[in-house]
Formats: structure tokens, sequence, C-alpha cells
């Protein structure tokens, strides 16, 4: 039954919005609204609109996944312009063009395929011109 | 009056040229280019992109938009929303009218004017009129060398914007020509005949609706885009309808027939190349016939990124790249 959990996140993951915590400011993206992950400890959570814009804090390229899966896929840690910091593809770039620092947009693709329903949120590709 | 407050696109980066199509098939020869989606992008992700751009490009809220008209012949569903899925992601929601219109590329216009007739009735201060199409061919086919993929939308509104829409005219048979059959290939009689008995008759027949609501002759528009299934038909037609041939303005060439944008892309690019005042004609055609628009430009204006700036933009893919993002070839 893929609905009611797709459907719970569809909004923050069409909008790339996510959840402050109020008590340490840290973002999260996109499901907690009841416990802080950085608190480690339950709290109030305010919405927070994300920037399109951030820089790869940290990165890997896979080469060895199990069918279903393109490689090389590469993934990659990511600050946005507003504080958020999230996991994410990188798509239409190279490999070897990846390095920590790189300026990145959000641009939303679909994401996967759930028993025929396209789901869809955000993969990055370098900020181009 | 019904007025245009801004537009968006969104042009895939991807292009395979017409020689390495032919050159697959071993055949000779081949000009130009087709936009080729990748394999994550469907309707959905260009649409939501274009729109998104023609908000930014407005300065309009999406709290205030009243309506939302997505048309789409590629969507990939039998059942499920367009209109809904940009407005979840534009965040419009609430009292709002959704629409998804189909089946044919003439739908754009369809689309165009249940939107002013909202506007106009005051039903709705702004609407947006959403259009997107990947097409896919059957490999070696002659409607692989024309099926291109983009999204497209304006924002529509009542106040004063950057165009005027001055006018509509419309013609209606029965003639189809181009169709396809659920999950198959697009199928098109023989092109001639589609030419000369369909586009041809029933465009000249909505042009000549809307040059009597206008009172303007032909030659009167500084512009003429099509938006047709093939992007060199607005040329050969032109002449015939008074047009001279230098005033088609496609993006056919170098993009391929995205469907229901092509009319958007064009008519876009057309705008943005376009001075206050200049007229712009836009004809669509699809099975059922044809739509004629009649655009009066107020000031020129670019929406970010520019069609030429996406146009330029690419990357050119090998056959079997192709294959692998149409999903025609691997997991």
């Amino acid at each position: 039954m893929h609905t009611p959990p797709t459907w719970r996140i569809a909004r923050e993951n069409a909008r790339l919005i996510g959840y402050r915590c109020r008590r340490c400011g840290f973002i999260e993206f996109p499901e907690s609204r009841k416990t802080c992950k950085r608190c480690r400890a339950p709290s109030e959570f305010e919405e927070a609109q994300m920037g399109v814009r951030g820089r790869i804090v940290s990165f890997v390229v896979q080469h060895r996944l199990p069918e279903g899966f393109e490689t090389p896929l590469p993934l990659a840690v990511i600050d946005l312009e507003n504080g958020a910091r999230v996991y994410g593809q990188m798509i239409e770039c190279k490999s070897e063009e990846l390095e920590v620092g790189l300026e990145v947009e959000a641009d939303f693709r679909v994401f996967y395929d759930d028993a025929g329903l396209r789901v869809y949120s955000y993969k990055f590709h370098p900020v181009r011109g | 009056m019904t007025n245009i407050h801004g537009y968006g696109t969104a042009i895939p980066g991807n292009r395979i040229s017409l020689a390495e199509i032919n050159r697959a098939w071993g055949r000779p020869g081949g000009r130009g280019e087709r936009a080729i989606a990748s394999a994550d992008e469907d309707v959905v992700t260009l649409c939501v992109k274009a729109a998104r751009r023609a908000l930014a490009h407005s300065e309009i809220e999406a709290r205030d938009i009243g309506a939302i008209y997505a048309c789409s012949v590629s969507m990939g569903y039998s059942e499920h929303t367009l209109a809904g899925s940009v407005a979840l992601a534009l965040g419009a929601e609430g009292a709002l009218t959704l629409c998804d219109l189909g089946l044919s590329t003439r739908s754009v216009t369809a689309a165009i004017q249940c939107c002013v007739d909202a506007i106009r009735s005051g039903r709705i201060v702004y609407g947006l009129v959403v259009a997107g199409d990947i097409l896919r061919a059957r490999p070696g086919s002659e409607c692989e060398l024309t099926s291109g993929a983009g999204g497209a939308t304006l924002v529509l509104g009542s106040p004063p914007g950057v165009a005027e829409l001055a006018g509509i005219g419309s013609h209606t048979e029965g003639f189809i020509g181009r169709y396809r059959s659920e999950g198959g290939f697009p199928q098109m009689d023989d092109e001639r005949f589609v030419f000369q008995q369909g586009f041809s008759v029933q465009t000249a027949q909505a042009l000549r609706h809307l040059l009597g609501r206008t009172g303007l002759k032909a030659e009167g528009y500084a512009r003429a885009v099509f938006g047709a299934p093939e992007p060199r038909w607005g040329a050969r037609l032109a002449p015939k309808l008074g047009i001279a041939v230098e005033r088609v303005f496609t993006l056919g060439g170098e993009l391929g027939s995205a469907g229901c944008a092509m009319l958007l892309l064009d008519l876009i690019g057309a705008l943005e190349q376009s001075q206050p005042n200049e007229k712009i004609l836009a004809l669509s055609w699809g099975p059922g016939g044809s739509d004629a628009l009649a655009l009066t430009v107020r000031e020129r204006s670019l929406s970010q990124p520019t069609v030429a700036e996406q146009v330029a933009n690419k990357e050119l893919l090998t056959y079997p790249e192709y294959l692998r993002a149409i999903k025609l070839l691997g997991g």
C-alpha cells in the first residue's frame, strides 16, 4: 500500500519544505515532526522553506549496486542555502566533476515508480552558466 | 480583455540529431535535432518546471491562481491528474478549478479558451495554462524523426500584462489524421494526405474565422506560430495563408514536436523576440480541427531561463543513449 506514506510527505517533497526544531534550529527533510535528530529528544517543529541551491559537503559514487540501479550512481550530502542538510542523487554531471564545495541546484524529478505510480522528489545538478 | 502575465518553458537538455537516427537505420542525411527527456523526467516534471518559471516571470503568487488548465497527449496515465500535480507542486490549493485535457494536440488552445472564458466571466482573476509532452515513436518510423519533448506554461489574467489576447477563431471537423492507441506508438496516415486534407484545410478555416472577427488581414501579423506535429508544415502552409515564410517562427527544427506544448514553446519563443505592439498569430492543430489566436505584444519580456538559452544548452546523445532515455532499451 504505497499511497498513505507517499501522500503524507507529498507536499513537503513537492515544495522542498523541511521542519525546523524550535529548540536547536536543526532542519529535517522531509519526515520528522516529533523528535529532533540533533537534540535526540521530542521537540516542537515549524515549517522551513528550503532553498533550491546549495553546496556539496561530501559525496560518493556507487559502482556496484543491485539490479534496477543505473551505475555509476553519484550521491551527495548537500548543505542548502538556508542551513538544511540533505542527501540526494546527482544528475546531469560526470563523476569527475564532483567535488566538495561544488554549487548545485535542486531539480524536480521522478524518484521511483511504486506499483505504476510515479513518485517525485528532488535530485541535484551542478549550477550551470 | 484577457492578457498574458507571464510564461515559462522547460526544454530537456538532451538532443538527438536526425542524422544520428538516420545513421542507426542506414539512411542518408538528416537535418535538425529532437529534444529528449531524461529517463527521470516525465510530463509532470516538465510541466511543474515550466509552471514555476511562469509564476516567477509573472510575479503572481500561487495563492492568486484561480484555475489550472493542463493538457498533454502523453502523460502515461489513463486516470490521474496533471493539473492537480502541478497545483500540489506550486502550492496552489483550496478553491481552485482544475481541468485536465488531452487526446488531441489541439487541446492546448481549448485550455486557453477555457481559461479565457473563466477570466471574462469574472469567476477567476488569474489562471494557468500548462502543456507538456514527451512524444515517443516506434524506432525506425517516420514519427521518430519528429517526436520531441518539452513543457510550457502561460499565466493569463484580466489586469494588463505583457501581451494581450485579441481574438480567437476555431474550425472543427471530424478529421483524425494522427492517432495512437493506449500504450502504443503514434500512427499517421500518409503525410501528404494529412497535410493537405487535414492541417491545411482546418488551419486555413480557423484563421479565416479569426480574421473575420479581428478585421485584420494575415499580412498584418509580424509573426506566426503553428505548433505543428511535423515541424516543416507551418512554413509549407504559410504562403497560402498570406503569411510570408520568414514570419513563421518554430523551434521544431531544433526540438522536434513537443505535442501540446509545441504551440506554447513556439509562441513564447516568438514573444521573447518581439517588440511592443507587434501582432502574433498562433495556430494550433490536432485531431478534430484547429484554433487560431491573435495576440498583441505590450512589452518585450524574457522568462528565465529564456527559450533561446535552453535551445542552446544541449548535449547530443547517441542512438543507444536515446533509446535508454526513452526507456525502449535497458531496465
